[in-house]
């Protein structure tokens, strides 16, 4: 009875353990998904200007881009908001500025635009060409950055990742089903004498499967539950350190299972379980 | 009751332990088997409580045609018989009483209901002062009684007693013989085997011998 605990013990460690990773790759699957509708939502245009642009002359063609009906926000920012920014973020990755004058002197002014939500990709490439045109005109012109490439980049990812994660999330519950199969089927073997007398005395095989399925639905549960609370805390730890980098890396991307998930993922568990007790009785038990 | 027609059992090894047995018993009946060692007698009762299927041949016990019971049937079946299996057959980590309230349990009577007839039958066989006795400590006498009690308790149609008296004394055998006759007035069909042919020969019951398999002789003495 004593090494039947100490088996009892050490798979629900294992057993929790399989499930932490599982909950893992669900919460990065979940992330980058976000990350990658976020992106694909917050598309931006940058144009670059070598000086700041003169609102009296260039108000203009503000103007005209803010008309657009695709066009959500636009906003300038000076050279001298740009070093501040620079410095800003040299300063929260490095925890110091080492003051490089030339460097600083060369940041561009620029005009950032965001379009609104629900525009196709091909709008917004057709868009991008009318308005980089447009800034063309401006003899301080000097160039600009469109990230739609990252977006897409960042969704094909997602979507290869997701298939990888979800082959191995299957992996993990398989991994599980044979270590509740190896705990129930030595519980079985320890008790092999007093199921052939129940069977004898006629018991039917629900009454023989039963307190070993009662058995193994407790260990799914117990390291379940277990793994739920490390995942918690972790997350929560997590949220808390992460250093935030950008608006792509904050602590707002990281996602945790929901509610609904988590019970999801219980009911799988525990149907896991029950089915491998009753696997493991049943191969061992003839009537 | 119980019907045998032309039934054989062979082991692998063209082991012959039964050839062409024809048995017939009506309920209430008492039937001793006898025969020597190795001749048969625990094979013919596997074979009635359903653990074996005959090479061939046909049984019909309690009912149920044994040569198509399906799996499911099996139980419901068992739990018509009360069996004495000649190795006992008790939980060795459980105590007399508990053994003995088993078949109750399992039929889902509730535990403390089980416990209570089961010290009525704990008396019947004489061991109220080793109620809570596991049965590995029990003398196999005692463990005997026990699995005696365990067969009666849930008054099956038929008892198929192994040897229920090879480890007790005369005046015991003779106790628990009585026991088994009683059993039959409440319309229970009861078979015993034994060697003990003083103790047949004293009974005027219905004997069923077999020698190497074969029925070579059925009456009374
Ligand atoms: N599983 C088995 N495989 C092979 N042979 C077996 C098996 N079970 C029983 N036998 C053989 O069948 C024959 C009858 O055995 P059985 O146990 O029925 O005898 P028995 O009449 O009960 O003897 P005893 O009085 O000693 O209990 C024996 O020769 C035995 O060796
Ligand atoms: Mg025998």
């Amino acid at each position: 009875m004593r090494s039947s605990w100490a088996i009892q013990m050490t798979s629900t460690i294992v057993l929790t353990f399989s499930l932490v990773l599982l909950g893992i790759i669900f919460s990065f699957i979940k992330s980058s998904r976000y990350a990658a509708m976020k992106s694909q939502q917050n598309v931006k245009l940058e144009v670059f200007f070598k000086e700041d642009l003169k609102p009296e002359i260039d108000f203009e063609w503000m103007n005209q881009i803010k008309s657009f009906p695709e066009i959500l926000n636009i906003s300038f920012l000076s050279q001298e908001q740009a070093k501040e920014e620079f410095k800003k973020m040299m300063i929260s990755s490095f925890g110091s500025l080492t003051e490089e004058a030339s460097l600083l002197s060369r940041l561009p002014s620029s005009v950032s635009i965001q379009f609104q939500e629900g525009v196709s990709a091909e709008t917004k490439k057709i868009k991008v060409d009318e308005i980089v045109n447009l800034a063309k005109q401006i003899t301080t012109y000097d160039g600009y950055v469109y990230q739609q490439d990252w977006a897409n980049w960042l969704a094909s990812f997602t979507i290869k990742a997701e298939k990888g994660m979800m082959f191995l999330g299957l992996f993990i519950f398989l991994i599980f089903f044979l270590i509740i199969s190896n705990v129930i089927r030595s519980q079985v073997v320890h008790k092999q004498n007093e199921i052939e007398i129940r069977s004898f005395l006629g018991a039917t095989i629900w009454q023989i499967e039963k307190p070993f399925i009662i058995n193994s639905i407790f260990l799914g549960i117990l390291s379940s539950l277990l793994a739920i609370s490390f995942l918690v805390t972790g997350i929560s730890f997590l949220k808390q350190n992460i250093q935030p980098r950008s608006d792509m890396i904050s602590s707002e991307i990281i996602l945790a299972p929901n509610l609904f998930e988590t019970f999801f993922v219980m009911l799988v568990v525990v149907s896991i379980s029950a089915w491998a007790a009753r696997v493991c009785v049943r191969e061992r038990v003839y009537l | 009751m119980i019907e045998l027609c032309h039934v054989y059992k062979t082991y692998p090894g063209a082991i012959h332990a039964l050839r062409n047995v024809d048995i017939h018993i009506k309920k209430s009946e008492f039937v001793f088997i006898t025969g020597p060692s190795g001749a048969g007698k625990t094979t013919l009762f596997r074979m009635l409580a359903g653990f074996d299927q005959p090479t061939s041949g046909k049984l019909q016990v309690a009912g149920f045609d044994l040569n198509k019971l399906t799996t499911l049937q099996k139980p419901y079946f068992r739990r018509k018989l009360g069996v004495v299996f000649q190795d006992f057959k008790l939980l060795k980590d459980q105590t007399a009483i508990e053994n003995i309230a088993m078949p109750l349990v399992i039929r889902g009577e509730k535990k403390s209901r089980s416990l209570e007839l089961a010290s009525v039958f704990l008396q019947k066989v004489g061991l109220e002062n080793r109620q809570d006795i596991k049965t590995e400590s029990l003398s196999g006498g005692e463990q005997q009684r026990v699995a005696l009690a365990r067969a009666i308790i849930h008054q099956p149609d038929i008892i198929l007693a192994d040897e229920p008296t090879g480890n007790l004394d005369q005046e015991r055998s003779e106790e628990i013989m009585n026991l088994l006759e009683f059993c039959t007035q409440s319309g229970m069909t009861v078979l015993v085997t034994t060697h003990d042919s003083d103790l047949v020969r004293r009974r005027k019951q219905r004997i069923i011998s077999i020698k190497n398999g074969e029925v070579v002789r059925d009456g009374r003495a």
